[in-house]
């Protein structure tokens, strides 16, 4: 028999929020721990928006982890949102330093230089954004559910009403058949 | 295993989200090293599971900053709140203390009462006989001092039927231990009369005869018209510390507690206090009006008002 949630400490009601999808659980993480994070980013050159921007993707993180049954507990919430926050704050700032801003009077980029690999990437995965977003609303359940939460088919069947685990492979096909229909039709219309 | 593998949606699948083993992996790797139409369909499965988690990604951080916003928005502000609650707390706790809600007040002003004070010299109960009039009124109306400081914080006497009312649902308070019916009434220790009389003497003086003389014959008149209305009043004093509970509020608004009690024509007022001395003082009580009445303590006068039950006229 489940526990009441009373008797558990914040963080365990918190990561069972996430389990159950609820994502007010996030929202009350971010407030918990706003502050600390905050702190940290403004102590190390950043803002507050730059903070509340790194905190939102560790906290994407956290949800990523629980849901797809990849989180571990071994420190408090806080404190693992805030590693996160760190790593990836030092490695903005790495970045900064790598790359000085240009000066003013500088010659602009050369054409002819090879694209930075990570711009085209990013293109890409912009179409696929594109594609979704035109997609109805059952295939974007499906596919999130499939390719971001990672879910099992027998979930997916159980959480979308679908009659068995079969049905719902068959309409994840279908899915993933109409996004590349709408991923390629971008791409044409770019090129074109 | 199948020369394409990639032919198998599943596996790709499995490849691109990692659940299959190492060795099953690295076994898929070999092949895509000399197959590129295979590699072509990892990429295209890999760049769909890359879209599809940054749009929901996206989805995901827009809805927490607009929950993150929304429980802003709702949030209580504590510190407003808290500071709000005190300053009502303290507002309701002023005035239950000093009543500023409740019943009307019934109120004789000072100067009415003191209006009354020169006809004491006429009393026919006046228990120092060879003194008259202005000096007898003099030695009457001077305050004692510990009680002139509280006396003087009052500009009007205010005498609540409140507090009336409140005793009577306290007859058990009785601090005689009897059953007789009792009322609770408050006294008001005048302030200095004489100085009315000393400021308006001095006026007159500076302005000459003519008015010092309008102004003593209306004294005269005043005291001449005073009803001589003396009362059969017994006077007990008991220590402030043997007041009931339910009547120390009276204290603290520097009024004089009083146990009123009356069979009859005759009237026993027992006063709670400290600072009045009636161990051996000459006391009188003059009605005033119908439902006032003063009691004069040696160098103190202390006013009653009685709403709730008329004095008995002799």
């Amino acid at each position: 028999m489940a526990l009441p949630l009373s008797f558990l400490g914040k963080d365990a009601r918190i990561l069972d929020m996430i389990r159950r999808g609820d994502e007010q659980g996030l929202a009350l993480l971010f407030e918990e721990t706003r502050r600390q994070v905050v702190g940290y980013v403004l102590a190390h050159h950043g803002s507050q928006e730059d903070a509340e921007d790194m905190l939102q993707d560790a906290l994407i993180i956290l949800w990523e982890r629980v849901r797809s049954g990849r989180y571990e507990y071994t420190s408090r919430l806080a404190t693992f949102l805030l590693g996160i926050v760190k790593n990836r704050w030092l490695r903005v700032l790495a970045g900064r330093r790598r790359e000085p801003l240009a000066p003013a009077d500088a010659d602009p980029p050369d054409d002819a230089e090879p694209a930075d690999e990570a711009i085209v990437e990013e293109e890409r995965v912009a179409v696929v954004r594109r594609a979704m977003e035109q997609m109805d609303d059952v295939c974007r359940k499906v596919l999130l559910m499939f390719y971001w939460e990672e879910r099992s088919m027998e979930d997916i069947a159980k959480a979308l009403g679908f009659s068995n685990a079969a049905t719902a492979k068959s309409k994840k096909y279908q899915c993933k058949k109409a996004l590349e229909r709408l991923m390629r039709s971008f791409q044409e219309s770019e090129q074109s | 295993m199948n020369e394409h593998w990639t032919n198998d949606p599943d596996l790709v699948e499995n490849y691109v989200l990692g659940t299959i083993s190492q060795e099953g992996r690295k076994a898929l790797e070999a092949h895509l090293g000399v197959c590129a139409s295979c590699m072509e369909t990892v990429a295209r499965e890999r760049l769909m599971k890359q879209g599809v988690r940054s749009y929901g990604r996206r989805l995901l951080k827009e809805r927490l900053k607009t929950m993150v916003d929304q429980r802003e928005r709702r949030a209580v502000p504590w510190p407003h709140v808290v500071s709000i609650a005190a300053a009502l707390l303290i507002i309701v706790g002023l005035g239950l203390t000093y009543r500023w809600w409740g019943e009307e007040e019934v109120t004789v002003r000072e100067e009415d009462i003191a209006a009354e004070i020169p006809s004491q010299g006429e009393s026919d109960t006046a228990v120092e006989p060879g003194k008259e009039g202005a000096e007898k009124l003099a030695e009457e109306s001077k305050p004692a001092a510990a009680t002139r400081s509280r006396a003087r914080r009052e500009t009007e006497i205010a005498v609540s039927p409140s507090a009336l009312r409140e005793v009577e649902d306290q007859k058990e308070e009785s601090p005689g231990g009897g059953s007789e019916d009792f009322r609770w009434i408050s006294g008001v220790i005048v302030v200095s009369p004489a100085r009315h009389r000393e400021d308006a003497d001095a006026a007159l003086m500076m302005q000459g005869g003519e008015p010092r003389a309008a102004a003593e014959h209306n004294l005269r008149k005043r005291e001449k018209s005073a009803v001589s209305n003396e009362q059969e009043v017994r006077i007990l004093q008991r220590p402030e510390h043997e007041l009931p509970p339910g009547q120390r509020f009276q204290l603290k608004r520097a009024l004089i507690p009083t146990m009123f009690r009356q069979t009859g024509d005759r009237m026993e007022l027992t006063l709670f206090s400290d600072t009045l001395g009636l161990e051996g003082q000459t006391v009188r009580v003059r009605r005033i009006s119908s439902d006032s009445l003063l009691v004069f303590i040696d160098g103190s006068t202390v006013a009653y008002k009685i709403p709730v039950v008329p004095m008995p006229s002799r």
